[in-house]
């Protein structure tokens, strides 16, 4: 015979001999299964390995810029970039060591070819263009004395020269081949002719006014073509002459 | 060497510096996947090895118990089984020796369970044979609810003692009859018709109470009646009553539905056969029954249907 209360009460003896029982056997597999949760560790490594890489990358996009520029002022462009080897040259234990002085590599690299393009520059600025300005004054010389017999022997005359002698000692200063040195030339000797016959036309009584602002003008144009200031002035200069030509 | 022959010396080594890092980033991606494999098939090996070594400890202090479980299931087996056709497949084969017999389900208890024991619902069960007799209280909307319940019970009773020593006796004296549908059954253990009158019924338990006075055990009887106590006669309660206090020892049984909305003729409160009855109360309180003593709320089952019903009945009989 049976009745539910004795069903519930055989149910809840037995229920509560194995609760005991039944807790630990759980206990243990989540335990088991909390052990073998493998975390996947290698994303931290590998992040790593692909910030460096990407830090080189960088470093040649810089490194590929300077070339340019350097290429651009030394006037050389047979320069092939260069093509690396598929597999490194000097193999390394492992490819944490790898990475790591290929890291190392690159920076000093790219630390040199800064250093170097800076050295250009800097010797540029102080003996490369001084000496080339000097040639272009001694150049300019006989132009000079062209105008100042040929043209009005005036105060405009001897200003246009003054202004030639800036604007020649601007332009032979680049770092350039002669031939874009005279097409630079041809502007500027074609606007002081221009001038020059303005000039003439408007001659006031004891005051050239022409000449005047001519001396102002190409003063003006002068010192800054040759101090490279103001920035906003002489760069969309710079690369109107080069895309011009 | 001019400046710019150097710096193309710089770029070529910092190219070249890129290619080799390109190249150790592949190699060590490879290697880490590797090693992570490998430690996540290390890891599985470990947890294999201890899912099966815990399971090898855990397994008879687990098992053993559950079986005793299933035992006990398996010998309710159709005593606890819900109508429903798959519950049934095999009926009545699987009726073993130490099968539970003589206890009726009435429903599911209302939230009990053994999920660590694989055990979902328990059974309202009812003692019957050798213990008692089984009675529902119902009023207002809940008595087709009860009688619903009652016949699901002849039901099980039906299932479980149809054979020549058992006779059962329905009386349906509004439903005329619908509320037993066991014309299935022979008419030497359902009587020639469902009783419907009340001379009928006085005769039925006089013949009832006079297997009493004989003292005669032999057969067994199972009454079943609807909607008590509309037409009882005073006779036929008083029968009642003789019945509720010898019946159990001489092997009879009454499966009551009892309307509490009726007057009762003669003050007659059924006292006599609660306390020795398994009683199911349907009310505005809800549904709960008390059985040897103890209370539970539970969830009542409905008959059922006609075709499971008539199949069942078959089945039995060609089993006896």
């Amino acid at each position: 015979m049976a009745s539910t209360a004795q069903l519930l009460d055989f149910l809840t003896q037995i229920n509560n001999e194995i609760d005991d029982v039944s807790t630990q056997y759980t206990t243990q597999l989540q335990a088991a299964h909390a052990k073998s949760i493998t975390n996947d560790d290698t994303q931290e490594d590998m992040s790593k390995a692909r910030k460096k890489l990407a830090e080189i990358d960088q470093w040649v996009a810089v490194a590929k810029k300077q070339r340019l520029t350097a290429q651009e002022n030394y006037g050389r462009l047979d320069f092939e970039m260069p093509i690396p080897q598929s597999v490194p040259v000097q193999p390394n234990e492992s490819a944490y060591q790898g990475l790591d002085n290929s890291y190392k590599i690159a920076q000093m690299m790219l630390s040199q070819i800064k250093e170097e393009v800076e050295n250009y520059a800097r010797t540029e600025q102080q003996s490369g263009a001084w000496t080339d300005r000097i040639m272009a004054l001694i150049a300019a010389i006989p132009a000079g004395i062209l105008l100042t017999t040929y043209a009005v022997p005036s105060l405009m005359a001897f200003a246009l020269y003054l202004n030639l002698l800036v604007v020649l000692s601007v332009i032979l200063g680049q770092k350039m081949t002669w031939f874009k040195r005279l097409i630079y030339m041809l502007p500027f000797l074609g606007a002081m002719f221009i001038f020059r016959a303005i000039g003439s036309y408007f001659i006031f009584e004891g005051i050239n006014t022409t000449a005047l602002f001519a001396i102002v003008l190409f003063g003006l144009t002068g010192w800054f073509l040759s101090s490279g200031k103001p920035s906003f002035m002489y760069q969309p200069l710079k690369a109107f002459i080069r895309q011009g030509l | 060497m001019q400046n710019i022959d150097i710096l193309q010396s710089y770029l070529a080594r910092l190219i070249q510096a890129q290619a080799d890092a390109r190249y150790y980033v592949e190699q060590l991606e490879t290697q880490l996947k590797t090693q992570h494999t490998r430690k996540v098939e290390s890891a599985a090996t470990i947890l294999r090895e201890q899912t099966e070594h815990i399971e090898a400890t855990f397994s008879a202090p687990l098992n053993q118990p559950r079986q005793r479980v299933a035992g006990l299931m398996s010998r309710l087996k159709y005593a606890s089984a819900p109508w429903e056709l798959t519950a049934w497949e095999g009926f009545p084969q699987f009726i073993t020796d130490d099968a539970v017999m003589g206890s009726l389900r009435a429903g599911i208890v209302n939230g009990v369970s053994f999920p660590l024991l694989g055990v979902e619902q328990i059974p309202m069960l009812l003692p019957v044979i050798d213990v008692g007799h089984g009675l529902i209280f119902s009023q207002k909307a809940s008595k087709v609810q009860g009688r619903a319940l009652l016949q699901s019970l002849a039901t099980r009773a039906v299932l479980q003692w149809a054979n020549p020593q058992t006779r059962f006796v329905f009386y349906d004296p509004l439903g005329a009859g619908a509320n037993f549908p066991f014309q299935g059954l022979p008419e030497s253990m359902r009587g020639e018709v469902v009783l419907t009158e009340v001379d009928e019924l006085d005769a039925s338990l006089r013949q009832i109470t006079d297997q009493i006075r004989r003292g005669d055990s032999s057969q067994r009887v199972v009454f079943c009646a609807v909607d008590v106590p509309s037409r009882w006669s005073p006779d036929a309660l008083t029968r009642l009553s003789t019945i509720a206090r010898s019946g159990v020892t001489n092997q009879i049984y009454t499966l009551l539905h009892i309307d509490s909305d009726s007057d009762v003729q003669g003050g007659y409160d059924f006292s006599d056969i609660l306390d020795v009855s398994s009683v199911i109360y349907m009310d505005d309180m809800g549904i709960r029954g008390h059985v040897l003593g103890q209370d539970f709320h539970f969830t009542p089952d409905s008959p059922p249907d006609n075709s499971l019903l008539t199949h069942l009945i078959r089945k039995r009989l060609e089993a006896r």
